[in-house]
């Protein structure tokens, strides 16, 4: 019972990660960083409300295994994923304890992990000087965006976490 | 019920080493600024062309009928305009045979085999993009069966848009021009009052909206809006001699600075790069 979750919230995740996926090749392109970016997160934002729901050892096992795919599949090896899905995993065990949210809290759970991995993600590709991107800019131009864009998404999301989620016997 | 507990443990034991092994990977990984390897190319590849293939591809169709139906509303109009068009294609298309003809006789004539601008095109589309948009990078469904290798340049109807880095069985990757940070310094020539000056452009800069290219050759002036075009000189291979990168915007040259380099406007449209070419030079192997 406790495998067959965990494999429905693995299902659930990719199922999310190929929406991104193919919400991002649809919006309009910004190669450039001339105009507005936005990076759909649907994924991530359901993978920090479905993570307090798996149990034990299996939340953090579930939180690298998710980061090890997106790091391989979409962000060409980038492993920070890793890390930052591990990291939301931590939060969501020992800082932000509740068990289920209501539709206002989860929106804003999701945003703030939206930001702070953005923000990270930034941060990284500054120090490893694979960008010059402006941080006003980068502000106002992709993080603001996204964080709006997401943030109607995680509506649809809060939605289809309550019809997914199943207790675990 | 105690051999029960013992195969629970056991189980946790083993996703905590899983767990632990991952994690250390990850920081391994950005430690060392590891590229992908040929287990994850393949894993990446495969879900990329399933992706394209069972979901974008539809939706692409269902899109396209709307925009093609639209599109109806004008097609007299682009007739019109595309027969006078073809009244002129006619005369160039006579020119180009004549001049071939005569440059193949002037291979003849000297014992060339081919030239640095001999190329071929393999038309090709995006299939997936960077999700995250930090890499500047795209996939594209030719890969190794279809004769694609690295280094190769990469087109759009424009003008250069990349080179292929990463090359599957199925799809590449290629690194945009547009990238800030160059894997490899595309050698380029600008031509200016009838003289050819050599450069490499090393990456894009995003406050100017240019690429910035640092020149080998002695220059005393360049003309604004001269003509950027790929030198074929990276080596067999690599991208011909002769496609155009871009056109001129400004030139820096002090007596402080040792390298003098300039600014060139992208000839591409780095907005839309939905069906690309990729250019094999006629005498790579």
């Amino acid at each position: 019972m406790k495998e067959n979750y965990l494999y429905k919230c693995f299902i659930t995740i990719l199922i999310c990660f190929v929406v991104d996926s193919t919400i991002s090749y649809f919006l309009p392109y910004n190669f450039t960083k001339s105009s507005i970016t936005i990076v759909p997160c649907i994924g991530l934002m359901m993978f920090a409300l479905l993570v307090k729901t798996i149990e034990g050892p299996e939340r953090y096992f579930f939180a690298a295994v998710c980061g090890v795919y997106y790091s391989v599949v979409y962000s060409n090896s980038l492993a920070i994923y890793i890390l930052i899905y591990c990291l939301i995993a931590f939060v969501r065990s020992y800082i932000i304890k509740i068990d289920s949210f209501s539709l206002i809290e989860s929106s804003v759970f999701c945003i703030s992990t939206i930001f702070v991995e953005e923000i990270v993600v930034y941060w990284l590709m500054w120090i490893t000087n694979m960008t010059n991107y402006p941080l006003t800019r980068f502000l106002l131009m992709r993080l603001l965006p996204t964080l709006i864009f997401n943030f109607v998404l995680s509506f649809l999301v809060y939605w289809i976490y309550n019809h997914i989620k199943i207790e675990v016997k | 019920m105690y051999k029960r507990r013992e195969k629970l443990n056991k189980h946790n034991k083993r996703i905590v080493i899983v767990t632990v092994v991952l994690i250390v990977f990850s920081v391994v990984t950005l430690l060392l600024n590891r590229s992908a390897s040929s287990i994850e190319s393949i894993f990446k590849d495969t879900v990329a062309n399933i992706e394209y293939y069972v979901i974008k591809t539809p939706i692409n169709y269902v899109t396209g009928l709307f925009s093609e139906y639209n599109e109806l509303k004008n097609v007299y109009e682009e007739n019109a305009q595309l027969k006078e068009q073809l009244d002129k294609y006619a005369r160039e298309a006579a020119l180009n045979d004549v001049l071939s003809s005569e440059l193949e006789k002037m291979k003849e004539l000297t014992n060339i085999d081919f030239l640095p601008t001999d190329y071929k095109v393999m038309q090709t589309t995006v299939i997936a993009r960077d999700v995250q948009s930090w890499n500047n990078e795209v996939t594209i469904n030719l890969g190794e069966s279809s004769g694609i290798k690295e280094g190769m340049a990469v087109i759009s109807s424009k003008g250069m848009i990349g080179t292929v880095t990463q090359v599957n069985e199925l799809s590449a990757t290629v690194s945009l021009l547009s990238s800030e940070k160059s894997t490899s310094q595309l050698p380029v020539m600008i031509i200016s009052g009838g003289k050819e000056y050599y450069g490499l452009l090393n990456k894009y800069d995003i406050d100017k909206k240019a690429y910035r290219i640092t020149l080998l050759s002695d220059v005393e002036k360049l003309e604004k809006g001269a003509k950027v075009v790929t030198s074929g000189l990276g080596g067999v291979g690599k991208s011909p001699k002769g496609i155009l990168v871009g056109t001129l915007e400004s030139y820096t040259s002090t007596s402080e600075t040792i390298e003098s380099s300039c600014l060139v406007t992208p000839s591409a449209d780095f907005d839309s790069l939905d069906y690309v070419a990729v250019v094999q030079r006629v005498n790579s192997k």
